[in-house]
């Protein structure tokens, strides 16, 4: 592993730095992702672009709205906030079942989003509670719908030197509810074999409103199970449309066999993560 | 690739000025400049433990940590916990729990522990364990472990 | 044996010498041991499975940055070695047989310059048939791993064919009469995976030449004088001109018994004329260390009504690799785990060892135990529902007692098995075995050796009045020392702390068989406690003379010796002997006594007769998640019989480390190789127990003591990782009515199997 580190002030610094070098850098926030791919060189960077001393893209802010939550901010950050929890019980859950804490005290929900990896568990619970990517590039600001950010295994829509610089949530309308699993061969320090991530809101007669089924490692990037997600809105939803919605999800993904299970063994799990999931949400609506 | 970059620390109480280059992770840092050698070298992809440190009171994983992002940070290693002559409740409990057995996890899992503990100073077992879960023991199974880091949190709560 | 009840020192919980150092970070182990001027060694090693080597240049890997010596087959002379048979290769000379095998080693001014270095090294292999599947490598028309393996030298115990390495056979009675009058007869086959010992540090080594024919190797290997004998024999020196020290290790478990870096470090400092450190990346442990070798074992067994073992046929066999490694010992000793703690008045058992193109394997901890133990066990289990028994019933109907004869014809002594079985099933609450839906308890029971081997001690007395006890064992952390220490300390009415342990020197310390089956603290004790009573007896001498009065007169007490109101301290004694008597030591050496069996039941056996037999039952309560299949494991229990307990905290600990060790072999370890490359060479897909994945282990110390065990004691190290996969399989069909037979038992399996 070698490497030139280019320490970025700000988010502008980190551009200008970026257009300065030639094709083959990254951006470095925590890099407990990024280290472990240089070191066992499956990635090659001659140069990285810290962007960890960035000031504006730290910490967690809420207001009326929601929550911004700046691109630095970690799984523990995550884990630590109060309202955050409370809000999207979901994305709590993600964030402590990343590695240990070593882990959770350094990783950063940029990093989790950028890095792309199917099986990222921060990311596949924000991509269930509608995220939005707040990015800037050369050609400026912009926000980008998390449903839109993913292609592929580490391939997203930012533009080359585009980097994400908040992540925000709107405030759940009044009966939101979501929840997150994971299965993995070891209850901690697990890359998921197959996460789940559901939030349902809820109207009046307890009608789901609106529903979203998102999936980890059952397909080349985070999915939405939107077939599934169809059947529960508008819908009471009970016993039976729960197994068919779990059904259905399952039908929408395309998981593959690799050494941490295989393509049926994920497909018949997700399954049952998105049943569980689903009478998670319900049984505290 | 030798451009060098200005790396101010403090370490255990003592203050550092290094130069090291921009792939040096906080682990070669604190082993080859500094030779303190009781976080240790293992899998060096973040999935042991054995080289947790503490970084402004925050248990990482210095082998995969960029050493030039640390710059201004306070870090503690196993060598700074105890105050003088007076181990820290946590190696007192250790030891006298037989919690200590090859010996080469438990600087990494000492710090692990006096990391959680700051943020949850009362665990129950089962917080333990998942406090502790980032890293790994072959010896000892844990359960000395775990009853080593709960006498630990007693003694330190009640001081 | 009929020790006095209470004890000064032993039986005590104290704390272990060498603890301080290992919690305040200031303990040195191989991989912080440097020294000046030392270089950085590579390994480049080979991507095909069987090939031959056209060609390799290494003239441009000489020419990168930093580098300062480059060593392949061809440019250093070097012997081949191997324990049983001499199959292995430094660096590969005409061909490879294993993905990972070593071609070449760079020594460069740091680890990343001679890792860049490796890539520059350019070598042409031509493809040959390689074989992969034991039963596949068995037939004749299969390729030969070695086709000379004639000409290879061999222990003369082994039996080899082709690609068949070793073939052990016990034979009881007449297993075909047997089957004949059973009411019953099982046949089921059983496979394990390979799993890697899982020590924290890594193997390392730094070798420095002293002289043209002299060397000192620092490193963490569990053997001193088998690593000097096998460094001697590869270099071509005498084994008195290699030291090989110690400083400290990060854990063994058996994956540190045979050469790790030593050999790398050794040829690579003689090429570049400086001290050299090779370390083992974490991907070299997970593709290239040695494993637990993965096994195939067919059981037909026999039982009456009542469920009573009429004949039982069995063979265990075992995949080597590409060299034999371990693979004879533990095909052989397996014959013995295939029999089981049982009467079995007709059997035929065999244990082979076979060569594939897979990566060679070695010995972790209980290296036969765990692999037939959970074929044996889970059948009992699948034997005690088919018959309708309770499967505790049916193992104590079954069980070897006091006095009974074993397979291999040995007279069973201080037999504590059914005091565990009772003691362990009363723990884990057995009335209830299936307390709700998806929940089930198991149990499994087995029965290991004391290995023998000799061990020596040397003791010192202090000027100030302590002693010194200088041994050839590494202290891996189980510790054997503190115990050992605490036998000397007792005999010589000392504190624990008195004693100052010198080790893990093989200039210094005299020779030992090693830290190595179950055996560290048992024959080290041995020794140092018939030295002590030696080193005392000379003390007596001169305390009397001092005194003026009778050796018989004198009185032991609190480090001197008392005649009336006059006493003569142990610091005196010392000071008098170092000033004018030339000090004060003392030796002894021990072995463990033979003990005899029926040599006509048993063919190239490795361990015909188990020395100090010790047995254990390991219980598990466990729930399955019906939609997931992931197993939890809510209590788990160990009683072992550890004929005395010498210090019960570090007794403890083996149990509990062993019995999660043995957790993660059945749950969830596994190197997953497919056409000899391995598919998870890394630590986030080698999977071994975090603390969330198991309880608190719960240990019950059962107390059959030993004839030969100092205080009684049995070893106990290896035991507690052989029952726990049979525990969980039983307990996964207990719970959910699953049967796996193929470990590790995954959630995948559970739930598609």
């Amino acid at each position: 592993m070698d490497f030139r580190l280019h320490s970025a002030k700000s988010a502008d610094h980190a551009l200008e730095i970026a257009a300065s070098l030639k094709d083959g850098w990254r951006y470095v926030a925590g890099g407990t992702d990024l280290v472990i791919q240089l070191r066992r060189g499956v990635r090659k960077s001659d140069d990285l672009i810290d962007l960890s001393s960035i000031a504006s893209m730290q910490g967690i802010k809420e207001d009326g709205n929601g929550f911004e939550l700046g691109a630095l901010c970690t799984h523990k950050d995550i884990e630590l906030h109060e309202g955050l929890s409370a809000a999207y019980p979901a994305l709590r859950a993600a964030a402590r079942v990343v590695g240990g804490h070593q882990i959770r005290n350094v990783g950063t929900v940029g990093g989790n989003l950028a890095n792309a990896s199917p099986a990222a568990d921060v990311a596949v619970a924000l991509l269930a509670l509608d995220a939005l990517i707040g990015a800037k590039g050369s050609n400026g600001s912009r926000e980008i719908k998390i449903d839109d950010l993913f292609v592929s295994s580490s391939k997203t829509t930012l533009a080359p030197g585009e980097l994400i610089e908040h992540v925000r949530l709107a405030t759940p309308v009044v009966k939101t509810h979501s929840a997150f699993l994971k299965v993995g061969r070891r209850k901690a320090m697990e890359i998921s074999v197959v996460s789940a991530a559901i939030c349902l809101a809820f109207g009046a007669n307890d009608i789901c409103e609106k529903a979203r089924i998102a999936l980890g490692a059952v397909g080349p990037r985070p999915l939405r199970a939107k077939a599934a997600e169809r059947l529960l809105e508008g819908a009471e939803i009970d016993a039976g449309l729960i197994a068919r919605a779990a059904a259905q999800a399952r039908a929408e993904c395309s998981p593959r066999s690799d050494p941490r299970a295989s393509a049926a063994y994920r497909s018949k799990v997700v399954e049952g993560l998105v049943m569980r999931g689903i009478s998670q949400c319900v049984g505290v609506s | 690739m030798t451009t060098m970059h200005e790396l101010n620390l403090t370490v255990n109480g003592e203050e550092w000025q290094l130069a090291v280059k921009g792939a040096e992770t906080l682990l070669e840092v604190l082993r080859k400049h500094l030779t303190l050698t009781g976080a240790k070298s293992n899998c060096l992809e973040g999935e042991c433990g054995v080289c947790a440190v503490l970084v402004n009171g925050r248990v990482v994983n210095s082998c995969i940590l960029i050493a030039a992002q640390c710059n201004g940070a306070q870090i503690t290693t196993v060598e700074g916990l105890a105050s003088g002559e007076t181990m820290h409740a946590l190696q007192t409990a250790f030891l006298n729990r037989g919690a200590v057995q090859c010996g080469y996890c438990i600087p990494g899992m000492i710090m692990t522990a006096a990391g959680y503990l700051k943020e949850n100073p009362a665990p129950t077992e089962e917080e333990i364990r998942e406090g502790l879960c980032g890293t790994l023991c072959r010896c000892t199974g844990y359960t000395k472990i775990v009853e080593a880091v709960q006498e630990a949190a007693q003694t330190m709560g009640a001081k | 044996m009929s020790a006095p009840k209470e004890f000064e020192v032993v039986g005590k919980r104290l704390n272990r010498l060498d603890g301080e150092g290992k919690v305040t970070g200031a303990a040195v182990y191989a991989s912080d041991f440097t020294l000046p001027g030392m270089l950085h060694g590579k390994i480049l090693r080979s991507p095909h499975a069987h090939a031959r080597i056209v060609r390799i240049d290494t003239s441009a890997a000489r020419k990168m940055p930093g580098v300062r010596a480059v060593v392949t087959g061809a440019s250093q002379k070097l012997n081949r070695f191997g324990n049983f048979i001499k199959d292995f290769e430094v660096f590969a000379n005409e061909r490879v047989y294993h993905v990972g095998q070593p071609v070449a080693g760079i020594a460069a001014d740091s680890e990343y310059a001679a890792e860049q270095a490796l890539r520059a090294i350019e070598v042409e292999y031509a493809e040959l048939p390689a074989v992969f599947d034991v039963m596949e490598a068995l037939d004749k028309a299969a390729p030969l791993v070695h086709p000379d393996w004639q000409s290879l030298k061999a222990a003369p115990i082994i039996v080899r064919e082709g690609n068949r390495c070793s073939r052990t056979v016990i034979k009881v009675g007449d297993v075909e009469e047997g089957f004949r009058n059973s009411y019953r007869v099982y046949e089921h086959v059983f496979r394990t995976s390979p799993v890697h010992a899982g020590y924290t540090e890594p193997r390392v080594a730094v070798a420095q030449w002293t002289a043209s024919d002299q060397a000192t190797v620092w490193c963490n290997t569990q053997l001193l004088f088998d690593t000097q004998s096998t460094l001697a024999e590869i270099f071509g020196i005498p084994p008195s001109h290699i030291r090989v020290i110690v400083p400290g290790i990060g854990g063994g478990f058996g994956g540190k018994l045979r050469l790790g870096m030593e050999h790398y470090a050794m040829a690579l400092a003689r090429a570049a004329k400086r001290p050299v450190r090779v370390m083992s990346s974490s991907e070299e442990e997970l593709t290239a260390a040695l494993f637990r070798q993965p096994a195939t074992i067919e059981l037909k067994t026999g039982v009456d009504r009542d469920g009573r073992i009429l004949a039982k046929e069995g063979r265990i066999v075992v995949d080597a690799g590409a060299c034999s490694g371990s693979g004879p010992l533990v095909a052989s000793t397996g014959t013995m785990i295939l029999a089981g703690p049982y009467r079995l008045p007709n059997a035929n058992l065999e244990g082979i060892s076979v060569y594939t193109n897979n990566h060679p394997n070695g010995s972790i901890r209980a290296p036969s135990g765990p692999m037939p133990n959970f074929a044996t066990e889970s059948q009992m289990d699948m034997i005690a529902e088919d018959l309708g028994l309770d499967p505790l019933e049916l193992r104590l109907r079954n069980i070897l007692r006091e006095g009974d004869i074993a397979v291999n014809g040995q007279k069973m002594t201080a037999v504590g098995l059914e005091e565990c079985l009772d003691k362990a099933a009363t723990a884990i609450g057995w009335d209830l075995r299936k307390p709700g839906p998806n929940r089930g308890k198991g149990l499994a029971c087995g029965w290991w050796m004391t290995s023998r081997g000799s061990s020596g001690s040397y003791l010192k007395l202090m000027q100030d009045g302590t002693l010194t006890m200088m041994v050839g064992v590494v202290e891996m952390g189980t510790g054997a020392l503190t115990g050992a220490a605490q036998v000397v300390a007792e005999e010589m009415g000392m504190k624990l702390t008195d004693i100052n342990v010198v080790s893990a020197d093989s200039l210094t310390t005299p020779y030992d068989f090693g830290s190595q089956g179950s055996r560290t603290m048992f024959a080290v004790a041995n020794a140092s406690r018939e030295a002590a009573r030696d080193l005392l007896e000379k003390m007596r001498t001169r305390a009397a003379k001092a005194l003026g009065t009778d050796e018989q007169a004198l009185v032991m007490r609190d480090k001197a010796f008392w005649s009336d109101e006059k006493k003569i301290t142990f610091a005196e004694i010392a000071a008098q002997a170092n000033t004018a008597g030339g000090g004060l030591i003392a030796e002894a050496t021990y072995i463990a006594p033979a003990v005899e069996h029926d040599a006509s039941r048993v063919q190239n056996h490795f361990s015909p007769a188990w020395p100090s037999p010790s047995f254990h039952v390991h219980a598990t309560d466990l729930s399955v998640d019906e939609v997931l299949g992931e197993v939890t494991i809510n209590r788990y229990v160990v009683a072992q019989d550890v004929g005395y307990a010498i210090n019960p905290t570090y007794l403890e600990g083996q149990l509990e480390g062993g019995a999660v060790q043995g957790v993660g072999q059945a749950l969830s370890e596994e190197i997953i190789i497919a056409n000899g490359h391995v598919k998870n060479g890394n630590l986030t897909d080698y999977k071994m127990p975090t603390a969330m994945d198991v309880p608190k282990i719960e240990v019950i110390l059962v107390t059959h003591p030993s004839v030969a065990g100092p205080y009684g004691a049995k070893g106990v190290g290896e035991p507690p990782t052989i029952q726990p996969p049979a525990a969980v399989a039983n307990a996964v069909a207990a719970a959910c009515g699953k049967r796996i037979m193929h470990l590790p038992i995954t959630a995948e399996k559970i739930l598609l199997g």
